[in-house]
């Protein structure tokens, strides 16, 4: 079998495997653990709050969106980028249709262009700043510029492939690898939070919204 | 006697040359799939598809691409199958929407143009490579080459 197949066959579903029966085991771990250890927030359990909270961090609303304007612009352009990008990418489009008959709509492949180059530049301004604010420093580990090469590595080695920089056979191979390399560490790190985020944001809001005081 | 030796001789290599010329026509070697009808708006280059290595080289039968379907059926008559004929080009009958028939009795398309590309190449080389055999590409950049747009 050819190392194409390989990354497109068994591999990919091993990938698939692994992020969602992963981050369905994250999600089960949550509610065990809440159980155990924050009965309260059952008690206390709002949707109000909840979607409160949530609507108040999706959207810019917040005083940390305030106090750090810079950050959290680049912030949702990075996330923006980072999950728009692949969902809505001609090629990625082809081959969903060419594997499973699905199709759904695409955006032009210029658009997309730029937005990878925004993703792996705010990705950097992430990468830099960990390095050089002191508050954000303090919290860094090794593991944080690891997980930001993860992240980075799919739109880099895409990008490479779009623009058939280097050698087209091997980036193409080496971006379907760390596509699935991403799809793989997610569950078992902070990169979790693309999902976690919602459940953390809502018990937040509930915990402070019981005492009347906006988590926001 | 030997200037009209010489010009048997030309004759000949004419008439030859003409029906070599007759034969590539009829089959041609290499085609541009341009179709800038349907694709108005291309980002990629458009594929160069050698025709002749298909059937020359790998040995497939022309019904295995050329189809007209009548209720799920191959009817393609092969004798038909002629550059400029009706039908010929995929394009004749996958355009940028699904659905359209080219005789009233024929089922109507499923596929757009680009999906009924993408299938009828993809499918076949991906199936190929599984069997460790040789194939086409099967990459995006495999069959849409930039370097090669940037020098044409």
């Amino acid at each position: 079998m050819s190392l194409y197949e390989l990354l497109r066959g068994p591999l990919l579903w091993v990938a698939f495997g692994v992020f969602f029966g992963g981050m369905a085991l994250r999600v089960v771990l949550f509610f065990q653990l809440s159980m155990q250890k924050d009965k309260p927030i059952y008690r206390f359990f709002s949707w109000k709050w909840l979607w409160l909270s949530i609507f108040h961090w999706v959207i810019p609303l917040n005083e940390t969106a305030k106090k750090n304007p810079v950050v959290t612009l680049v912030g949702f352009v990075f996330h923006i980028c980072l999950i728009v990008t692949p969902l809505f990418l001609v090629a990625h489009g082809v081959l969903w249709y060419e594997s499973w008959e699905i199709s759904w709509w695409s955006l032009p492949e210029s658009v997309t262009d730029y937005m990878t180059l925004i993703a792996i530049g705010s990705g950097l301004f992430f990468g830099i700043r960990r390095m050089v604010s002191p508050h954000v420093r303090i919290v860094t580990t090794a593991a944080d510029y690891l997980l930001l090469v993860v992240t980075l590595a799919p739109f880099v080695t895409g990008y490479l492939a779009y623009h058939q920089y280097f050698d087209y056979q091997t980036i193409i191979l080496l971006h379907m690898f760390f596509g699935e390399l991403m799809l793989v560490v997610i569950p078992f790190t902070k990169l979790s939070h693309f999902l976690m985020f919602f459940f953390s944001r809502a018990v937040t809001g509930m915990e402070f919204g019981r005492r009347n005081a906006p988590s926001w | 006697m030997r200037r009209g030796r010489f010009l048997v001789l030309m004759m000949i290599l004419g008439i030859a040359t003409f029906l070599c010329t007759v034969n590539l026509d009829a089959q041609p070697d290499d085609i541009l799939l341009d179709d800038s009808e349907v694709f108005t708006s291309r980002s990629r280059p458009a594929v160069e598809f050698p025709h002749l290595r298909h059937f020359d080289d790998a040995g497939i039968e022309c019904s295995e691409c050329h189809h007209r379907f009548k209720d799920g059926e191959n009817i393609v008559d092969e004798g038909e199958l002629e550059e400029g004929s009706a039908g010929i080009k995929c394009s004749s009958c996958h355009k940028s929407e699904a659905g359209f028939r080219l005789e009233p009795d024929l089922d109507p398309t499923k596929r757009t143009l680009q999906q009924a590309y993408h299938r009828m190449c993809m499918s076949c080389h991906r199936q190929l490579k599984k069997e460790n055999k040789t194939a086409g590409s099967v990459t995006c950049g495999g069959c849409h080459p930039k370097k090669k747009a940037d020098q044409a």
